[in-house]
């Protein structure tokens, strides 16, 4: 017999379990306690797989602690990609790229194997400085002087506002605009261009993690308090931009278990996702500051600032080509000298979607299957398929308990067809009847559907790092949450299709 | 990880140890190096990665133990001491390849240890001879190797180092008696593997005993000079 032709053909990702979203490039921080594994596995192969099973068997950091976990599929069609996930504990993680191996077997063919590295950070943050650092293998990044469009309002709840609780609201989300990063490498390097971080993505992605972390940490504060995030990370941050007047929305209060804290999640990935934006993915200011100041032979550079500030000059809207007005200067700071570097420019967003379309039934009864198919139409027209996103949909039933659902592109289950473009996800109502009954609720009535995507850096293993650096994942080019700039009214949130369960 | 067993297992947890030579060893002095899991249905076999390195601490010239524990939630748990004979979920590799240049003496510092809550007397002794399996051939490298069963080579024990090779190997075996929760050592000397014929091994097995039962053990390949 010979190996299973299935593997792992892309840098596995990591998906916050409260809020089941994407962190930013998919990286691990261990400032979150609770993370899912997860990654598209392919079958490589020309022909059906049957009976298969799939598991993660090790991980190369013994300060990560896996949850052991056993998918099985009847079939996987030739070509497609399943998602798969696996819980997780960080907390003792080390910052580095630990390997990750998984394991999988079908009927007719011995099990094989897949190895594939992970990409793990840590943040803290420093209340003396008001200082954020975030420690990867190359090096650690402080980021401080943030200033932010803040959140109006109270803040966010999960579910109704307790009385009497310890708990906070959420504050966020918060749209960054400006802040001072600081790269000190390990060890100071020579020459024009230092070690990317993880030989990877550009630096303002670890910005871009930081603040992604710092939104999660204020969401789980305000849903369950704390105990699963480091203790010292801020889950807010309170400098405003004196020159920006407006103020973000805010989501609306939400069920506390699902929708809710998904619908924040999204917010504030989206809200945080302007600071990628306005630095550029084809080079961020680190990159293009070092190309422009080359230091004298012999010298070596042991740290590198860069302040950015921006306006974005259209509200922030996941998947759309909003712009960014950024002034930003670098500094090279090295063994003989400093040397200086300023740009200003407008930037655009380029993680867009041209076209979502949502299909569901019109009417379904109360022991069929609640499904909707989604497309994603990339702005060259071209359809996003398979392992290129991942994506869920939000199942809101009448009374407001949501219901959460993976939309895969995979050829099994409720999708009929593996990388066609149309990603499927499907509800049995009588499965989740037992949980409206225990909220007080009925399924009859008008469902509403919500459908979300953030694209997957599926670039190959072994690519140089600075063509990969140019590819980021993470970004939500799907949303039914959006943000806008007028504070009276709760984030909107626009359901993509309803359907009437009688 | 072979399963023996009527039912297919899924999740076996596998998890790796390393530990200094003891020719008894308890779980409560290795060193935990990283954990696997595995899905093997009834009857089959299959390899287990633990993908966390092996740090390698050189703690008695490098000549170290490996311990692997397979188990699943519904398993009883294990007694302290390292049972690879009982447990058929446990194994143990205790190989230590040997180099005989033509005048030099194979020189390794054992530990004996007891219980935490219980002194021991024990035999600590070696068997010259016998043979490898195929499947620890194999790993080794050794893969065409030959077993050669009359004594070739010198096994001798001491309980302080043997500095000069004049004094030769130390006794055949020693009797020690090893006070609860402690570590005793014994220094092992073996000699004479360069006349070794190319191509061949022989196999010696040093063994604790009491009372004729068999406590645990360490294994070594001695091969000739150039296949180290």
């Amino acid at each position: 017999m010979s190996p299973t032709p299935m593997a792992v053909q892309a840098r596995p990702f990591a998906i916050e379990p409260l809020t089941n979203v994407m962190l930013p490039d998919g990286i691990f921080d261990n400032a979150l306690y609770n993370l899912r594994i997860a990654c598209h596995y392919t079958n490589t192969s020309g022909r059906d797989l049957t009976n298969v099973s799939i598991y993660l068997e090790s991980v190369g950091d013994p300060g990560i602690a896996v949850t052991a976990q056993t998918y099985t599929f009847a079939t996987i069609p030739a070509g497609a990609s399943v998602l798969v996930s696996w819980a997780a504990d960080f907390r003792h993680a080390s910052p580095g790229k630990p390997l990750v191996s998984f394991v999988a077997r079908a009927d007719g063919y011995t099990a094989s194997r897949s190895i594939r590295q992970i990409f793990v950070s840590q943040t803290r943050y420093d209340a003396a400085t008001d200082t954020y650092s975030i420690q990867v293998p190359e090096g650690r990044l402080d980021i401080s002087k943030v200033t932010v469009i803040p959140p109006a309002g109270d803040g966010w709840w999960a579910g109704e506002k307790p009385y009497g609780e310890k708990r906070k609201p959420w504050p966020g989300p918060y749209v960054p605009t400006g802040l001072t990063m600081v790269w000190v490498p390990n060890p100071a390097y020579a020459g024009t261009h230092g070690e990317l971080p993880f030989e990877d993505p550009w630096w303002k992605v670890l910005a871009l993690v930081v603040f992604v972390v710092a939104t999660i940490v204020g969401i789980i504060g305000a849903v369950l308090g704390s105990g699963t995030f480091h203790a010292g990370i801020k889950g807010r941050f309170e400098e405003t931009d004196p020159d920006i007047i407006t103020e973000c929305c805010t989501p609306a209060p939400g069920d506390p278990l699902k929708g809710g804290v998904t619908v924040a999640g999204v917010a504030g990935v989206i809200a945080s996702v302007a600071l990628a934006v306005a630095l550029s993915d084809e080079a961020d200011p680190h990159r293009r500051g070092q190309a422009a100041t080359p230091p004298a032979p012999g010298e070596l550079t042991t740290a590198e600032r860069v302040e950015a500030r921006w306006k974005l000059l259209d509200e922030p809207h996941a998947g759309r080509p909003y712009r960014a007005h950024v002034g930003w200067s670098y500094e090279r700071i090295t063994t003989g000298g400093v040397y200086h570097h300023r740009v200003e420019e407008e930037q655009t967003n380029i993680h867009v979607t041209k076209d979502v379309t949502v299909v569901t039934p019109e009417a379904v009864g109360p022991s069929d299957v609640l499904w909707v198919r989604a497309t994603f139409t990339r702005a060259d027209s071209t359809l996003f398929t398979g392992p290129d996103l991942y994506a869920f949909a939000l199942f809101r039933a009448p009374k407001g308990l949501y219901f959460l659902a993976p939309l895969t592109d995979d050829g099994t289950g409720f999708d009929a067809r593996a990388n066609d473009g149309t990603y499927t996800a499907g509800l049995y109502l009588q499965n989740v009847l037992p949980e409206l009954w225990k909220a007080g609720q009925e399924p009859y009535g008008i469902w509403k559907v919500y459908v979300f995507a953030q694209d997957v850096n599926r670039v190959a293993p072994g690519t140089p790092p600075e063509i990969a650096a140019q590819t980021i994942g993470g970004f939500f080019v799907a949303s039914a949450v959006q943000l806008t700039f007028d504070s009276r009214l709760p984030c909107p949130m626009e359901a993509q299709a309803s359907v009437k369960v009688g | 990880m072979q399963n023996t067993g009527q039912k297919d297992v899924f999740g076996a947890e596998l998890r790796f140890y390393w530990g200094n030579p003891s020719v008894q060893m308890f779980y409560s002095t290795l060193n935990l190096i990283g954990t696997a899991y595995a899905d093997i249905k009834a009857g089959e076999s299959q390899d287990v990665l633990c993908l966390v390195p092996w740090r390698v601490v050189t703690v008695n010239n490098g000549h170290e133990c490996l311990v692997v524990v397979a188990s699943t939630p519904d398993d009883p748990p294990l007694p302290d001491a390292v049972d690879p004979v009982s447990y058929p979920n446990v194994a143990q590799r205790n190989l230590t390849l040997a180099s005989s240049s033509s005048k030099e003496d194979f020189k390794l510092t054992v530990t004996v240890s007891a219980s935490r809550r219980e002194s021991k007397r024990v035999r600590i002794g070696a068997q010259i001879g016998g043979e490898l399996s195929r499947e620890a051939l194999r790993t080794l490298g050794l893969a065409d190797g030959k077993p050669v069963e009359k004594p070739v080579v010198e096994v001798g024990f001491a309980e302080k180092p043997i500095t000069n090779p004049k004094d030769g190997v130390g006794e055949p075996w020693l009797e020690l008696e090893v006070p609860a929760g402690r570590s005793v050592p014994v220094y092992l000397t073996i000699r004479g593997g360069a006349d070794l014929p190319a191509g061949a091994y022989q196999l010696v097995e040093v063994i604790e005993t009491q009372k004729e039962q068999t406590l645990g053990g360490i294994s070594f390949a001695v091969v000739g000079e150039g296949r180290r």
